[in-house]
């Protein structure tokens, strides 16, 4: 017996993980599309990372802080992506 | 350089083992169902999990590995940092919820759970025995690394101790003890990190290491020369540049008789001195090996090797030279304040290089003068040194489109890509999200991962600097940097810091046999081959594949005693990228997946990557010694190739299966 069936939840409505899935896609694009950037300097443009852009500190280390920082930022974002999604199906199913 | 036993830190590392042990078997009890042993009835609360992942994840390699790969390259080590707190992207927005929707116990089950197939469990457990192991096999060699110069026991000794104390913590309470082991040791590892940060930024930067801890006390000061200079001191005691020494920057003078008594000066790599018509010449720091027979003298420094009288050894390095705008000490930094002050220095750095000739092999630590500017940016360590070379090469006036540099490249995203997608498919990780209770438990453990994770992974960027300007990093051996670095703030910092590097291996280790269990007994025993099993026998199954995977480790740690930990923990992500992200990725997002597809999947993902690691030139010079240039694949990292393999071949069967 899965544990869903053992003890049900209302993460397990499925049109809610579909919401949430599509949200964390879209996401992690974004996420994406910020580390291909950062790996595409660091292969073929490190001298441009040696530029200081924040307080004498350089591209390559503000960047790398902004992508770690950023993970959180992004994190945040799903969970209150999800938590409103879990609000609506909860609003729905006490219609 | 030569430890002496820190009886403080032997009795910090037992009273950790005592406790956690303690827990185990308190908790022993709890866990007697099969629920209990591998998924700790999926009642971790979620703050408690995300913390355990953060033990669970950051391993001796995180610790070690990168705080010594900043000390001694600078930036380079911080990209690792990036990409394995980047993976965990993956794992939160793609991986956490269906996995913990779609399985019971092991990575296996989800990737089953729509099609029953036999296939699937017995590639899907092997490809967890196969990562697990490869994960496993560093781990103990770094407990067998570390526990000499931090506690003062031999190799296998460390093996053993690591290797016992994991098996009783495992087969006490499998999941519920490994969980709260692996909670314990990433709270103590970030907040004691975070301890050291701030000491190392209160400290700031200082040009006389000496004068701010004992332990830099015979530091190894920059002493720079004319090159006329020496060879007018020398005179006819200068020796010729004969055979390997011929054309190599350095200047021999022999001040004693026999091999021991030649002093070498090196030509001193710099950015920053601009000395008109001479260049600066440094004083070295050597090893000389003498063979006879079976027998090794060692050299150091002109001395036999020891630390009794009249023996020498190798002195601490590593310090800032110059302080820009001219002065001594900065006195307390911020954290930004802290890299723009760093990034204008002229830092003193440390390299090697071995010279072989007949029976005497030569090992020379030669500092150098290097703006700080240029260590905090990618491409300062011999690993990653070619992503600073131009594509184009002028030769004969002409541009020329340079490969070697393009495979290098590749190479290097190839890596930066592995540890990306490798993070969600690490199977000690997987396993973590049976153990809460429900998708939004998985969710929020995740995020709480991600926090603890990411902030340590910013403190590695200040501990590897703050370990390079020490004035106590060991020339020889760059994974002792961060207890080093602790050393320099007193003997207690040391103690309690090599403790806790040694508590690391613990918690990752018991997570990987936790994980190699799961896939032996659930997956392959239970699954796989049908074998009927109760509740009970399900529990003693898993306790038994825990002793033989957990022996197996301590064999293969012993006998890979010699061999390069971090390559093989960048294979391990490799292997798991390609052989499970495509698999659990497509059964997620492709309705048109079906269960050939992903069997073939997995196979295919991790057999190309485990042969083109193996035809690699990493492979050719550290496993079979031949020459790498002659390796069958032009680059060492697969991932880049046999990721996307993994999903075409998912794809392509998946079509051809389609109808059946």
């Amino acid at each position: 017996m899965p544990p869903s069936a053992a003890a049900p939840h209302i993460d397990d409505h499925l049109g809610l993980s579909a919401a949430n899935a599509r949200a964390g896609l879209v996401l992690f694009f974004v996420y994406l599309a910020a580390y291909a950037g950062f790996m595409g300097l660091a292969a073929f443009a490190p001298q441009a990372m040696g530029t200081p852009v924040l307080a004498g500190v350089n591209l390559a280390i503000i960047y790398g802080m902004v992508l770690i920082v950023g993970a959180l930022i992004v994190a945040a974002i799903y969970m209150s992506f999800c938590g409103r999604n879990a609000r609506l199906a909860t609003r729905e199913a006490g219609r | 350089m030569i430890y002496e036993t820190s009886y403080t830190a032997v009795g910090v590392f037992a009273f950790f083992v005592a406790v956690v042990l303690g827990i185990s078997f308190y908790l022993g009890a709890k866990a007697k169902s099969a629920s209990g042993y591998y998924a700790a009835h999926g009642q971790i609360p979620w703050f408690v999990n995300g913390v355990a992942f953060a033990g669970d994840y950051l391993s001796a390699a995180s610790f070690l590995g990168i705080c010594g790969m900043i000390a001694f390259y600078g930036y380079d080590g911080f990209l690792y940092s990036i990409g394995y707190l980047a993976g965990w992207i993956v794992a939160l927005l793609v991986i956490a919820e269906p996995l913990k929707r779609l399985g019971k116990f092991t990575f296996a089950d989800a990737l089953d759970s729509q099609f029953n197939s036999r296939g699937i469990k017995l590639a899907a457990a092997i490809s967890t025995l196969v990562v697990s192991v490869f994960y496993l096999i560093p781990q103990m060699v770094g407990a067998g690394t570390l526990i000499k110069p931090l506690l003062g026991f031999s190799h296998q000794t460390g093996v053993l101790v690591v290797g016992v104390v994991v098996v009783l913590i495992v087969v006490t309470a499998g999941m519920v003890s490994t969980t709260w082991v692996q909670f314990i040791k990433g709270a103590l590892l970030v907040l004691f990190c975070t301890v050291l940060t701030a000491m190392i930024l209160n400290r700031g930067i200082t040009t006389d290491p000496t004068a701010q801890a004992v332990a830099a006390r015979k530091h190894f000061p920059l002493k720079t020369f004319y090159r006329s200079e020496l060879e007018n001191r020398a005179g006819d005691r200068l020796v010729p540049p004969a055979g390997p020494w011929e054309k190599k920057p350095y200047l021999r003078v022999q001040e004693r008789p026999g091999p021991e008594g030649v002093k070498i000066y090196r030509e001193l790599p710099n950015s920053l001195l601009q000395i008109a018509g001479a260049e600066a010449w440094s004083e070295t720091q050597t090893l000389v090996e003498v063979k006879n027979g079976l027998q090794v003298r060692r050299i150091v420094n002109g001395l036999p090797h020891g630390t009794k009288p009249g023996e020498g050894d190798f002195r601490p390095v590593g310090h800032v030279e110059m302080l820009f705008p001219d002065r001594k000490a900065s006195g307390p930094l911020g954290p930004l304040k802290y890299l723009s002050t760093f990034d204008s220095a002229g830092v003193v750095t440390w390299a090697s290089e071995k010279i072989v000739e007949d029976n005497v092999t030569t090992t020379i630590y030669y500092p150098k003068l290097v703006r700080g500017s240029e260590l905090l940016v990618p491409g300062g360590s011999p690993t990653f040194a070619a992503i600073r070379q131009n594509l184009y090469a002028t030769k004969d006036g002409k541009q020329v489109f340079d490969w070697k540099v393009l495979w290098s490249k590749l190479d290097f995203l190839s890596l930066m890509i592995a540890l990306f997608c490798g993070t969600a498919s690490l199977p000690h990780i997987l396993i973590r999200y049976y153990t809460v209770k429900d998708q939004a438990s998985a969710r929020k453990s995740t995020v709480v991962g991600i926090a603890s994770i990411g902030f340590f992974y910013i403190l590695t960027l200040y501990l590897g600097l703050g370990a390079m300007t020490s004035g106590t990093l060991d020339p020889t051996n760059n994974n002792m940097s961060a207890p080093l670095l602790a050393r320099s703030f007193g003997e207690l910092p040391f103690a309690v810091i090599s403790a806790i590097a040694f508590t690391t291996v613990l918690g990752t280790v018991s997570g990987l046999i936790m994980a190699a269990s799961g896939a032996v007994a659930h997956d392959i025993l239970a699954n796989f081959l049908r074998i009927e099993m109760n509740d009970a026998t399900k529990v003693r199954a898993g306790k038994l594949t825990a002793v033989v995977v957990g022996m197996i480790a301590m064999v293969l740690g012993i006998l890979f005693e010699k061999f390069n930990v971090s390559f093989l923990v960048g294979w391990a992500f490799n292997v798991a990228a390609s052989a499970n992200l495509p698999s659990l990725v497509m059964l997620l997002f492709w309705r048109g997946t079906t269960r050939q597809g992903i069997t073939w999947a997995i196979f295919a993902g991790l057999f190309s990557s485990l042969a083109w690691v193996l035809a690699s030139g990493e492979a050719y010079k550290n496993v079979y010694g031949l020459d790498p240039a002659s390796a069958l694949v032009p680059f060492s990292q697969p991932g880049i190739v046999t990721i996307p393999l993994g999903f075409a071949v998912l794809v392509a069967v998946s079509r051809l299966t389609r109808t059946q």
